[in-house]
């Protein structure tokens, strides 16, 4: 943030497009019904992700006989990380003689890793979820949850908050330090990228990144 | 949580149009040559069977978005595609053997059907997702009616049986005979040739087994299963535009 | 563990075994470096290391001891109990007499554990409208399909599916009871033949318990042995008071003629004989199931009774519950945290954290650091495989011999800033001995003050970074000098040769020493609250400024050395 370096940051040709909210997203992200998806800001989309933001509800006619505006199928809070090879596809389930999708929610400070899929209901903030995992339709994370490499969240699973998870099926194999999820008020300094995962940890994928700049105090 | 800065607006706000721009210009930048891309493809093909889809191919093969409203320069394999059927934009349809794909299909987008070994086959009703890739090896494969495969699921050269369900990241290799109504639970990797009777549900880090005792002896579930997948699928057929015109030649 | 390189552990209870350490540590309010068990060098590969090393995040600090404070030297208080399936705090009262586990619809797959569903069953004719009268629900399992009805069970409501359960189970038991005493009667003539079917687990276990309840209270009704506090001055408690101070010739008469208490020896009395019948019947029963109608160990010991034989006599498991805990310093009883006893708040009412008490190490290779630095992604390529491995460091394979340098970085969570002496060992411990420099191991690092200060004075906050911006040419590590400065934190060079293959881990062990100028925000309550209580007072803080020293030793995993 103090360095000068940091002024040209909308660089032409780069593999990421920024937006005004300081969204970065790979042009080789492979992203359907774009108006259906909502970005917090400062979040990360790297190449080969897909979001189905075209898998939304079917919009409802209002009482004055106006449709209204189609919801969001895919919601992503601010400083979340999803990796290259993840597939985000909203939950869907049959619901009163139809199929229907909902919308599915990521929180903030959220890093999901290489060839994972969701179909997840909500994720709450300050998640790490490994690589090549499978989080089922209309699982539920709560905040401050680590799931291991590999794991399969079975669908409609509740994760409670503070859990550490693993295995095929998911179970509940440990616990979080209290350290985790904006702890320490010492976090943030420098050009550091910190990811939540194991310790605090640096995001070895985008050295440059401050994933954590906001605990520290306001943002600059 | 501290409040929110009034800098940074509010996270239910859509992506601007703004956005919207750059997601086209992306074709611009990333454009390549169609030729090389199936080159690439083709080349990669037949080995990584165990591993997901490495990254770099999968980039490599879905062609890019101002593409998708042209004809491929490579000839669209030579595929037998029933009206009915929907292949969405970004799927892929690729190689030199003959594809059939049946009535009700539904080809994701980002999805890839390759019969550069050998033919493939996709029975009614068959639901391949994003990601996922159904080729064709050795004696081609095949995929009976209402057959699901998963996001990012590969199946090769094997025979799937009517109404199952291959999980999410699963790998069903060359030779394999999955039988009917069974269900590979997300990121199963099947042993070479496996052969899986009626009504199994391999899971489990593993590869157990066990017989789905409820679907094979209570047919209302079974009937209420597929009245599940029938629902979904009338769903997906409003909801993903359909580009099947473009592969029928 | 497979930690991702590089990563910092910091050590903690580094001596616990001996005896004194505890009360070494009460002593040492402030810390002192060179105590005994602090000048040895802390082997991060011996076996005893495993047991005192953690990440930043998993250590408390107790403000009182001056000490990091880890799992092995605080102690838990449960603070309240939850479901992890429906999140519902459970009353500490209903725990003890319903038992650990969710009385609500929470329910696990005995076959795969993964939570199960309440599905409805005839849902599927879609004639009958939703939640119609002649709907009936069973319990899957998302995943692996396992249904209750594979057991026969169904259930008429959807809700309070435990109460349903439990009278389904009840009813079928005592179905299997009356068909016994039939087949029994039936057999009256010779009753020397052991009944075909055994007694269920939870008769036999009612039979034992009454059992062995009526034998205590008769044969031995004053039980020297056992002791009831809430019976404080009944005769068992005043025997056994007596028998305490009895000298030991009395007690050893007193030992020596124990009441031979009978065991139980029938059916009635919770005994189950092994009857060859039954065996035979089970066996045949094993070999007509086959291998997958048998149930696995884990399968097994997550049942109520750990006997269950056969998946078709497997029945969901009430899910277990999980429970919040307060955690308190060993030594001085000091709350270190303790979490809002309701589950849907992560909030904390105490958490003194070591992440927010100690400097946190973070180690990363020069090379990955000198990467062209755009903000923001790191290289502009075309393809994807050259941006990654461009920017990556091969921390997996570090080349033995060759000297590679990294960047040790301190972030200061305080709000003073600190002196910091680094001590590294010259070559490492273990087989892998790897040679260590650290080129500046005394610096300051300054205070975690706001970061509105250094963005008020941004001029002042550049100027002092001690390097050129990155990107440059390569700069010129130099001996005694910080590498680059920040607000709070500080980057020092180090440079290590990896040792040729022995261990393949190359791990560092950091001595680290801080010093910091200290004044208690309010050091004459501190003082008074000590006099009242009448403790010893060891010091008394000072009420101006006063010297703080914090030690720890930490281990730094750079990474593995290549064909090892």
């Amino acid at each position: 943030m103090s360095r000068p370096a940091a002024a040209s940051r909308k660089s032409a040709k780069g593999e990421y497009i920024e937006t005004d909210t300081g969204n970065k997203i790979s042009r080789r992200a492979q992203i359907t019904g774009t108006a259906n998806i909502t970005l917090g800001g400062k979040t990360v989309i790297q190449s080969d992700v897909v979001l189905r933001g075209d898998l939304h509800r079917l919009p409802q006619r209002k009482e004055d006989g106006t449709m209204e505006r189609t919801p969001t199928a895919i919601s992503i809070g601010r400083y979340t990380v999803i990796s290259s090879g993840c597939v985000l596809r909203p939950p869907g389930r049959n619901s009163g003689g139809t199929w229907r999708y909902y919308g599915m929610k990521v929180g903030d400070n959220v890093f999901i890793g290489p060839n994972t899929t969701l179909s997840s209901a909500s994720i709450s903030s300050h998640v790490h979820i490994g690589a090549s995992c499978t989080l089922g339709n209309f699982s539920i994370i709560n905040s401050n949850v680590k799931i291991l490499p590999g794991t399969v969240v079975p669908a409609l699973m509740v994760v409670p908050p503070g859990v550490v998870l693993g295995g095929q099926p998911a179970r509940i194999v440990g616990e979080l330090g209290e350290g985790w999820g904006g702890g320490g008020n010492g976090v943030g300094g420098g050009e550091e990228a910190w990811v939540e995962g194991g310790e605090l940890r640096e995001l070895q994928t985008m050295p440059a990144f401050v994933v954590r700049e906001d605990t520290g105090g306001p943002n600059v | 949580m501290p409040t929110r800065d009034p800098s940074v607006p509010h996270a239910s706000q859509p992506i601007l149009p703004t956005f919207t721009s750059h997601s086209i210009s992306i074709s611009t930048f990333e454009f390549r040559p169609p030729a090389k891309r199936h080159q690439t493809e083709d080349q990669y093909a037949p080995t990584d069977l165990n591993g997901n889809p490495s990254t770099h191919r999968l980039t490599a093969t879905h062609p890019p978005k101002r593409a998708s409203t042209q004809k491929p320069a490579l000839p669209p394999p030579p595929s037998t595609i029933h009206p009915t059927a929907l292949i969405a934009n970004h799927a892929v349809l690729s190689g030199t053997h003959p594809i059939t794909i049946a009535a009700h299909c539904i080809i994701h987008p980002y999805a890839r059907i390759v019969s550069a070994e050998g033919p493939v086959e996709l029975g009614e009703g068959v639901v391949v997702w994003e990601h996922a890739a159904v080729e064709g090896r050795g004696e081609g494969v095949r995929l009976e009616r209402g057959v699901v495969v998963e996001s990012g699921a590969r199946v090769e050269g094997a025979e799937v049986g009517e109404g199952s369900l291959v999980g999410q990241g699963c790998g069903v290799g060359v030779g394999c005979v999955v039988g009917k109504h069974c269900k590979i639970a997300p990121r199963t990797i099947l042993e070479p040739r496996a052969r899986i009777p009626d009504f199994t549900i391999v899971y489990g880090a593993n590869n157990a087994r066990r017989v789905d005792t409820t679907a094979r002896d209570r047919a209302e579930i079974m009937a209420a299963r597929e009245k599940g997948q029938q629902r979904q699928m009338d769903a997906l057929r409003k909801l993903v535009p359909s580009n099947t015109a473009k592969w029928m030649g | 563990m497979a930690q991702q390189f590089p990563y910092t552990y910091y050590a903690c209870c580094v001596n616990i075994s001996s005896s004194s350490s505890i009360a070494q540590k009460r002593s040492s309010r402030v810390a002192t470096a060179h105590e005994e068990d602090e000048d040895r060098t802390f082997d991060p590969r011996s076996p005893r290391a495993n047991y005192s090393l953690y990440p930043l995040e998993h250590l408390l600090y107790c403000d009182d001891c001056q000490q990091i404070r880890c799992p092995r030297c605080y102690t838990e208080e449960i603070v309240a109990w939850y479901c992890p399936s429906c999140l519902f705090d459970v009353p500490n009262t209903q725990v003890r007499t319903e038992g650990n586990r969710c009385q609500r619809n929470c329910y696990n797959c005995p076959i795969c554990t993964s939570p199960l569903q309440v599905n409805p069953l005839e849902h599927s004719s879609h004639l009958a409208p939703e939640g119609s009268s002649g709907a009936s629900y069973f319990l899957g399992c998302p995943y692996c399909n396992w249904s209750s009805l594979d057991i026969g069970v169904e259930f008429a409501k959807h809700t309070g599916i435990t109460a349903q359960l439990a009278k389904l189970k009840s009813a079928r038991q005592s179905q299997a009871k009356k068909e016994r005493h039939e087949r029994a009667e039936n057999k009256d003539i010779k009753d020397t033949d052991p009944p075909n079917a055994p007694p269920t687990h939870d008769d036999l276990f009612t039979n034992l318990r009454s059992f062995y309840k009526d034998t205590l209270s008769s044969t031995n009704p004053v039980n020297p042995l056992s002791f009831d506090p809430t019976l404080y001055n009944s005769p068992p408690s005043v025997t056994r008071l007596m028998n305490l101070y009895a000298p030991p010739s009395a007690k050893r008469a007193k030992a020596a003629k124990p009441t031979p208490m009978r065991e139980a020896h029938s059916p009635s009395e919770g005994f189950l004989p092994l009857s060859p019948t039954t065996e035979d019947a089970t066996i045949a029963r094993m070999a007509q199931a086959g291998w997958d109608g048998l149930t696995s160990t884990a399968q097994r010991v997550q049942q109520q009774h750990p006997t269950t034989k056969f998946v078709d006599d497997l029945w969901p498991v009430q899910t277990r519950l999980l429970t919040r805990r307060a955690k308190r310093c060993a030594t001085c009883r000091h709350i270190l945290t303790k979490p809002d006893s309701k589950i849907s708040s992560t909030r904390y009412r105490i958490r003194i954290l070591a992440l927010d008490k100690i400097p946190r190490l973070s180690i990363r290779a020069l090379a990955a650091h000198n990467t062209p630095h755009p903000s923001f992604p790191i290289t502009v390529s075309s393809t994807a495989s050259s941006s990654t491995t461009a920017s990556r460091f091969e921390y997996e394979s570090l080349r033995p011999g060759v000297m590679t340098q990294y960047l040790l970085t301190l972030h200061n969570p305080l709000f003073e800033p600190i002196r910091v002496t680094l001590g590294t060992p010259a070559v490492t411990p273990g087989n892998l001995a790897s040679r260590v420099t650290v080129l500046c191991p005394q610096f300051e690092v300054g205070a975690n003050t706001d970061v509105w200060d250094e963005a008020l004075n941004s001029s002042a906050a550049l100027s002092s970074k001690s390097k050129t911006q990155p990107g440059d040419a390569p700069i010129q590590a130099e001996a005694g000098k910080v590498w680059e400065r920040g607000r709070n934190w500080t980057s020092v060079v180090v440079e290590i040769v990896p040792g040729f293959p022995g261990d393949t881990v190359v791990e560092v062990p950091v001595f680290v020493r801080l010093e910091y100028e200290y004044e208690h925000p309010d050091a004459a309550v501190f003082e008074k609250m000590r006099e009242e209580g009448g403790a010893k007072v060891l010091e008394v803080p000072e009420l101006g400024k006063q010297t703080r020293e914090v030690a720890f030793w930490t281990v730094l995993g750079v990474g593995k050395v290549a064909g090892g």
